[in-house]
């Protein structure tokens, strides 16, 4: 089930939230753990059994390792054992296939495997039951006893198929006490509102946008920048606007996530711009891995190696493929580079322009990210620069550019923080006419969905 | 004061957002499950979708769930509203194209064009080259009528990137002309005739009035004789709206004008239509009752079927096969007073023995006639020529 679908919205949410209301406090885990696993095998019911199996087998192995308390060689076997078991269910589901393409590949030995879909949220889940198998294991933490509430945890439907990945640690005393209200249920339909429209109103056409422009045969320089502009927005909108959903949903049921995107594309270095993006996986990333490796405390050939072992990994996290590892890389040398050559540079650089080099190199990535075929990925490149190009520009790159640009225009609004300052100055001013507002963007997006037969979200694909 | 006036502020729209959100979904949620069914949307023109069935095995492949989903979408209420505000907010964003079709000047809704693979069109036209060369006795004619897209360039918004038919319908003519099939090119005719009404405003099709031009052109190519037969031109409906206003949601309130031309003679030979396979007669071209749906351009033929034969009491001996999409349906009717017997067959949906047909009917002519856009996507035409094996 996906969050923007009229299904969700109108068949699963209203009788579900008005069970939640209504049934005493102490049934609420309970009923959200019913809740959250309709909503998973609502069109995925085989792979349930997997999400279950893993969740109470980090439930059962961190109290193994609590238990160990006095024997730490047994906890830390353990804890190898407990994270090898997570890394390859992971591996299998997600990059057996790759693995043995790869090898085929080297060896000129093909290997025939299934094509197995890969479980909806198994990136995410698997990270938040990592978080939670680690912490307890670094004593931060204490465990779960109660199985019921370790799955809610790490099956509840709002943060489930595609994050945020909420941390155990983060949540802990809401899983066992947390509060509703009106005015909960109206800030979670606030941030719901806004998320659904920036995936529904702007990402969406924006892929269209997109998609037409890839399938246009135009192979103009500005075709290709306005088709990679299309992209870029259009990633931030898809995911951030469910991250905004599954934050709302959070908050009508009582739980406050952490935000997991801070206006990315104002960002004046590479490096604000991977705090600000996918904080959650970000921080993942530094605290599991990173730090662990000794972060930046270690000699610069170290830490150099460990910026790039994080990146290989966040970029293999992202998909089974190599241009994902190469995304990831990209990003860990201007990383390097920014950390030591840019560092002086770059901060008396006008924001305008630092914000423009920023944006270029993430444009840049997402070329990258957005072309499996290394072979396109290097012709789309070489347009955006004019090489092996047909023009500067064309006929396609005008009509996007000129039917586009009602939506670009409200799209790089929307990427940055004014428009939603004025809505809370319009708040103040007049509430009426501020839910006014999110009426209106909310029977649009009704519009949308029920017009369209529902596209999937990008990142359900991790 | 003011921090004060700030927090109530912000409770007081929470409150609002709660209710209204609360209100909302219990309202669509209750209004869907008391609503009954639709099994057709006139506005979308399509079948909507049903309740699916109850089954475990689609239930594990996930199946049941995307029937489910769409069928939700489907029946949901108000869907018709719906569609005209995702259309209308389309246009205020300054989208003028939608599913494939243009929103163009004058009124002018177009599809656009996919141009073919190279070895679908390789072995459409292969096949078409080897029928002509295995009866070299048969008069071949090729009629492909440009679409709007390609005739009406000027309407279409201002640079939109559409594809060109032009080189498409060139290697078409190259390739059946060497075969001695006569390539009846209307082109330049429909574009010296581009303001006279010759497509639909919200349709696909052309209207009778393009298909007149064409038939004029092509007239001379078949050596029939046009000027004995003049016609007068009679609106049988103003309220047509078309399958392209459905598709791309644009100009869903505007409608077309559909013309008869009728013989001014009344001596015009009269026709018979036989429906072969639903084994029907009908002593007209045209279904009236069909204008009183909402697809009413198959009130010519009463729309597309397989065979159809069409026997006329004239004292020509001519015999003629057309393999035909939709456009030929308000054409054939001009053709009909040359020929003794017409035999109109669809290859989408023939399946029968093409060559035995020819035998038993004794044809001495072939006409090929299409649209440009059907033509170029289609794979059953290379079927219906190939013969069959082992029948």
């Amino acid at each position: 089930m996906v969050f923007s679908s009229i299904f969700f919205i109108f068949c699963f949410l209203p009788p579900f939230l008005l069970l939640y209301y209504l049934v005493p406090e102490k049934f609420r885990n309970i009923l959200l753990f019913i809740g959250s696993l309709i909503f998973y095998a609502w069109g995925d019911p085989v792979y349930v059994v997997l999400m279950l199996f893993s969740s109470f087998f980090n439930y059962y192995m961190a109290l193994e390792i609590d238990h160990l308390d006095m024997d730490p060689k047994g906890r830390k076997k353990n804890l190898i054992f407990a994270v090898t078991i997570n890394l390859l269910i992971l591996g299998f589901f997600k990059y057996w296939g790759f693995l043995l393409d790869t090898f085929s590949t080297i060896t000129g030995i093909s290997i025939s495997h299934p094509q197995l879909a890969l479980p909806i949220g198994i990136s995410f889940y698997t990270f938040k039951n990592l978080s939670y198998i680690l912490d307890v294991s670094k004593k931060k933490v204490a465990p779960q006893r109660n199985f019921l509430i370790y799955a809610v945890y790490s099956t509840m439907f709002p943060h489930m198929s595609a994050g945020p990945i909420v941390r155990y640690a983060d949540i802990e005393g809401q899983l066992t006490r947390r509060s509703i209200s009106l005015t909960r249920l109206g800030l979670g339909a606030e941030y719901f509102t806004k998320g659904l429209a920036k995936k529904v109103l702007l990402a969406d056409n924006l892929s269209a946008i997109y998609t037409s422009i890839l399938s246009s045969g135009s192979n103009s320089v500005l075709t290709a920048w306005i088709g990679i502009l299309a992209y870029t927005l259009q990633l931030y909108f898809d995911f951030s606007g469910y991250s905004d959903m599954a934050i709302g949903l959070g908050k009508m049921m009582g739980f406050d996530f952490l935000k997991n995107f801070d206006y990315p594309y104002i960002s004046t270095s590479v490096s604000e711009f991977w705090r600000r993006w996918h904080i959650s996986l970000g921080s993942w990333f530094r605290d599991y891995i990173y730090i662990p490796l000794g972060g930046n405390r270690v000699s610069v050939p170290k830490n150099i190696r460990n910026i790039f072992v994080v990146w290989a990994l966040t970029g293999l996290w992202h998909g089974a493929s190599w241009n994902f590892i190469f995304w990831g890389l990209y990003y860990g040398l201007f990383l390097l580079l920014e950390k030591f050559v840019l560092k002086d540079f770059l901060p008396k650089l006008p924001k305008w322009a630092a914000n423009l080099y920023t944006m270029i190199a993430v444009m840049i990535g997402w070329v990258f990210f957005s072309q499996t075929d290394f072979s396109s990925m290097g012709h789309y490149l070489s347009v955006m620069f004019g090489f092996g190009a047909s023009a500067f520009l064309d006929r396609t790159a005008v009509y996007y550019l000129k039917t586009g640009l009602i939506l670009f225009v409200i799209s790089i609004l929307a990427c940055r923080p004014g428009l939603y300052q004025s809505f809370k100055k319009l708040i103040q001013r007049n509430e009426k006419a501020a839910a006014a507002v999110n009426l209106l963007l909310f029977l649009l997006c009704v519009a949308y969905m029920v017009y369209n037969s529902y596209t999937p979200f990008l990142y359900q694909k991790f | 004061m003011k921090k004060q006036r700030k927090r109530f502020s912000y409770q007081y729209f929470f409150h609002i957002m709660g209710i209204l959100f609360a209100i909302l979904l219990l309202f669509f949620m209750i209004f869907s499950l008391v609503k009954p069914d639709r099994s057709f949307s006139e506005k979308e023109n399509r079948v909507l979708s049903s309740r699916p069935g109850f089954d475990l095995s689609q239930i594990a492949s996930g199946n049941y769930e995307t029937q489910y989903e769409t069928y939700v979408n489907d029946q949901f209420p108000l869907r018709d509203l719906w569609v005209t505000i995702k259309a209308a907010t389309d246009r205020v964003l300054g989208k003028t194209d939608g599913n494939g079709v243009y929103l163009g000047k004058s009124g002018y809704l177009m599809e656009d064009f996919t141009p073919p693979s190279k070895e679908q069109l390789d072995r459409t036209l292969n096949a078409m080259t080897t029928f002509a060369s295995d009866h070299p006795d048969l008069k071949q004619y090729v009629l492909i009528a440009p679409n709007a897209v390609n005739i009406l360039k000027d309407k279409l918004p201002a640079s939109a990137p559409v594809k060109d038919q032009n080189q498409y319908l060139d290697t078409v003519r190259d390739a059946v002309t060497a075969q001695g099939v006569t390539f009846i090119d209307v082109r330049d005719t429909l574009t010296s005739h581009k303001d006279d009404g010759i497509y639909y405003h919200t349709d696909h099709h052309w209207t009778t009035q393009g298909a007149y031009f064409a038939f004029l052109q092509a007239a001379g190519a078949m050596d029939l004789d046009s000027s004995s037969i003049p016609y007068d031109k009679l609106p049988v409906t103003t309220h047509f709206q078309g399958t392209l206003s459905a598709k791309s949601g644009f100009r869903s309130n505007e409608t077309d004008e559909i013309d008869v031309f009728l013989p001014r003679n009344e001596d015009t030979p009269a026709s018979v239509v036989n429906y072969v396979s639903q084994q029907k007669k009908s002593a007209s071209f045209y279904s009236t009752e069909q204008l009183d749906t909402r697809d009413k351009y198959a009130m010519f033929f009463g729309g597309n079927f397989p065979q159809i034969k069409i026997s006329t009491a004239t004292e020509s001996e001519r015999t003629l096969l057309v393999l035909k999409d939709s456009y030929a349906n308000c054409f054939v009717p001009f053709l009909a007073p040359y020929y003794r017997t017409i035999i109109m067959i669809d290859p989408r949906y023939y399946y029968g023995d093409l060559e035995e047909l020819m035998e038993v009917e004794n044809i001495q002519e072939v006409l090929y006639l299409y649209n440009a856009n059907t033509f170029f996507s289609d794979t059953s035409l290379e079927l219906a020529l190939t013969p069959q094996q082992g029948a």
